[in-house]
């Protein structure tokens, strides 16, 4: 026979005779000091069989992969080492692929060899035999899988490779030296593989994971080590578990996480479901925030990475908010959560004025008519529990907090305006009645996150005085960011955050008194944005001096003015109908502020 | 038939001795060769496990052939005694 193979037949014969030998050289015994060195040879023939032939003869019985290595040919070049053995075989043709660098000799290679093939390649590599040459089959690995990852790159292998190289290994039969989990350990740690690539190995590990949860007991190990680990894995220096390693690797790759969280079963398997360490879950919910709220989320965005963009917020709420565990999240994720939240406060807005339960995430074409009839937008849906889990989440650390205020501000102002300036649109018979309609739907946002922030723990008066404390100190966070970005006014006189806080947690008196202080100082900030929002869109024509407006018409933020002009400001908001092209009833705004934060005064849950 | 018990021993260990060669000579593990050839198998570790068995093999057969030589030593030592003994027997009846 000719280079690499064997003859099964005869190698099943060869097993038999091998077993026969090994067994006539046991029986073999003396006392005879004589005879010592004949004993001593027969024991050593003997382990030779059993430790060498035997495990060489099981080893290739139990595998064809050397077969079928042989049939990846690489035109001629292959034929160069017909004259070898396998193992040269291999060597050879790496070899030949890295010095060619052929993308297409290369995509040839290991399509022709195929996922499961690739995966037992590995795993034979990695057999820790000691007659073996471990170091020149580690050393092949190497190649291996640099080139394997070469060609994931350009052009690319087919779309089923990466799950069929995770199911070959998870298939891999268990016999001694077989180590899936230390293979696939090995194989992405340490190659720069495209992002296709590892998503559909991502996706594949974890259907391989729920496929075996029949079979393991809860806090079992999802990937777990044989007794004799692949001798590939010396080298590595953490024993992350492949799926975790995966996630690791998509690294800040939006597109990536994108593609892996809008699949429905790993998006309810790794958000809902999946035990992790909190590293583990909190690089999980970072890509997460990144595929449902990254840089690339912009309005301008193509149709379609918006619409997958949504549904992994909606897959967050919705699995991440059924979550058992979500009491000892980490800060990180409570950040995470903010800013997807706080990127889809249009869809949240949606959800508090009619929350619904849902089975399942999704999303849908959605409009809210303060933005008038052409904001429809692919709008992710939210179970109203989850979405209220995610928002106690969300608010429960200083940077979530300041997080969802600064997107409510930013919110707030594009739903003042937008609302001010479809009032304006001839088709109203009654735009005072829409505004005050509009502002109230804005009010009860603001009151449903304002609630969710004093609404963490209903058991424990003391812990939710300190939330109610944090979102107090959170709203003057706002005003500094008002300040900032939308001009908001109001700063109260003598009374710093910190000390609203501390005196609303110690339950004093005078801190409720405070805390209403600052919940109207907010009401006036909605005023404020109002009445801006209204002037700027000709609503209303208050009669301001030109000192407190812009050179553009609009009013200057607040903090830009002085004394005498803020007491003109706020005379012409007191007044009971701000008049213009549409007269609009202060009261009514007023009173529907009011009504829409009554929940800040009183004892209710969010939405009653 | 050994009359001294010292010869009488050495011819019992002779005997076990060539028992022991005779069954390292008909153990298959010297055959083993004849089907485990390239025809059956061809790799790295093919090669290594043959090389390994041709070790084996001669060492075996060394060993087969250094007890025959022990065992002829015994038999010596075992006629020289009885040899002794006999002329002593002479020497002591007339």
């Amino acid at each position: 026979m000719p280079g690499v193979g064997y003859d099964p037949q005869r190698l099943q014969a060869l097993r038999a005779a091998t077993i026969a030998a090994a067994e006539s050289l046991r029986v073999l015994s003396s006392e005879d000091p004589a005879a010592w060195e004949a004993v001593l040879a027969a024991r050593t023939a003997r382990d030779h069989l059993e430790q060498m032939w035997l495990p060489l003869i099981d080893r290739i019985v139990g595998s064809d992969v050397m077969v079928t290595w042989r049939r990846a040919h690489l035109g001629g070049a292959l034929a160069m080492s017909r004259s070898g053995d396998d193992t040269l075989a291999l060597a050879v043709s790496l070899m030949i692929l890295r010095a060619v660098g052929d993308d297409a000799l290369r995509q040839a290679f290991f399509v022709d060899l195929g996922g499961r093939d690739t995966a037992r390649l590995f795993l034979e590599l990695g057999v820790p035999d000691p007659y073996g040459d471990v170091e020149a089959n580690r050393a092949l690995a190497a190649l291996a899988r640099q080139e394997l990852a070469a060609a994931t790159r350009h052009p690319g292998l087919p779309a089923g490779f990466a799950a069929d190289l995770v199911d070959g290994m998870v298939a891999a039969p268990g016999e001694l030296g077989r180590d899936p989990t230390g293979t696939l350990r090995y194989l992405f740690a340490g190659a720069a593989y495209s992002a296709e690539f590892l998503v559909a190995a991502t996706k594949a590990s974890v259907r391989a994971e729920r496929a075996a949860a029949d079979v393991r007991a809860f806090d079992d190990p999802y990937w777990p080590s044989p007794m004799v680990a692949s001798s590939l894995t010396v080298d590595l220096e953490a024993d992350t578990d492949p799926t975790d390693l995966l996630l690791q690797r998509l690294g800040d790759d939006a597109v990536a996480w994108r593609a892996l969280l809008t699949d429905p079963g790993a998006a309810a398997y790794l958000l809902g479901e999946r035990r992790s360490d909190s590293a583990g879950f909190g690089r999980l919910v970072a890509g997460a925030e990144l595929a449902a709220a990254g840089p690339d989320v912009t309005a301008d965005a193509p149709a379609a990475l918006r619409h997958d963009a949504a549904y992994v917020a909606s897959a967050f709420v919705n699995h991440v908010g059924s979550r058992v565990d979500l009491s000892s999240a980490q800060p990180e994720v409570s950040a995470s959560a903010a800013t997807i939240l706080g990127h889809h406060l249009f869809a949240v807005h949606h959800d508090v004025l009619r929350p619904l339960p849902l089975t399942e995430p999704g999303t849908m074409r959605r409009a809210l008519d303060a933005f008038g009839p052409d904001s429809e937008v692919d709008a992710p849906l939210f179970d109203s529990d989850a979405l209220a889990a995610v928002s106690d989440l969300a608010v429960d650390t200083e940077d979530g907090l300041a997080t969802m205020r600064a997107a409510l501000n930013g919110y707030e102002q594009s739903f003042a305006a937008a609302a001010a300036t479809f009032s304006t649109r001839v088709e109203h018979q009654d735009p005072d009645d829409f505004l005050a309609q509009a502002i109230g739907e804005l009010g009860q946002l603001e009151a449903y996150l304002l609630r969710h922030a004093g609404h963490l723990t209903e058991g424990a008066a003391r812990r939710r005085d300190e939330a109610i404390g944090r979102w107090v100190d959170g709203v003057f966070a706002g005003l500094s960011f008002g300040t900032r970005q939308l001009g908001a006014p109001f700063p109260v006189p003598g009374l710093g955050p910190e000390d609203v806080k501390e005196q609303w947690a110690t339950h004093e008196a005078a801190a409720e008194r405070r805390f209403e202080d600052a919940a109207r100082e907010w009401t006036e900030h909605l005023r404020f944005l109002w009445f801006g929002e209204l002037h700027a869109a000709g609503v209303v024509a208050a009669d301001l001096p030109d000192e407190v407006l812009t050179a553009d018409g609009k009013l200057r933020p607040w903090q830009e003015l002085d004394g005498t002009q803020r007491r003109i400001v706020r005379d012409r908001m007191e007044e009971n109908a701000w008049r213009g092209p549409v007269d609009v009833d202060w009261q009514r705004l007023s009173d529907t502020i009011k009504l829409g934060q009554q929940e800040l005064y009183l004892d209710l849950p969010p939405g009653q | 038939m050994s009359v001294d018990p010292i010869a009488a021993e050495y011819r019992r260990r002779a005997a076990e001795l060539r028992a022991l060669a005779g069954e390292l000579e008909a153990s298959p593990v010297l055959r083993l060769h004849e089907i485990a050839g390239t025809e059956t198998w061809s790799s790295p570790g093919a090669d290594a496990c043959r090389s390994t068995l041709t070790d084996d093999q001669v060492r075996l057969r060394h060993a087969a052939t250094e007890l025959r030589q022990h065992a002829w030593w015994y038999e010596q030592q075992a006629d020289a005694l009885d040899a002794v003994a006999a002329a002593g027997r002479l020497a002591a009846g007339g």
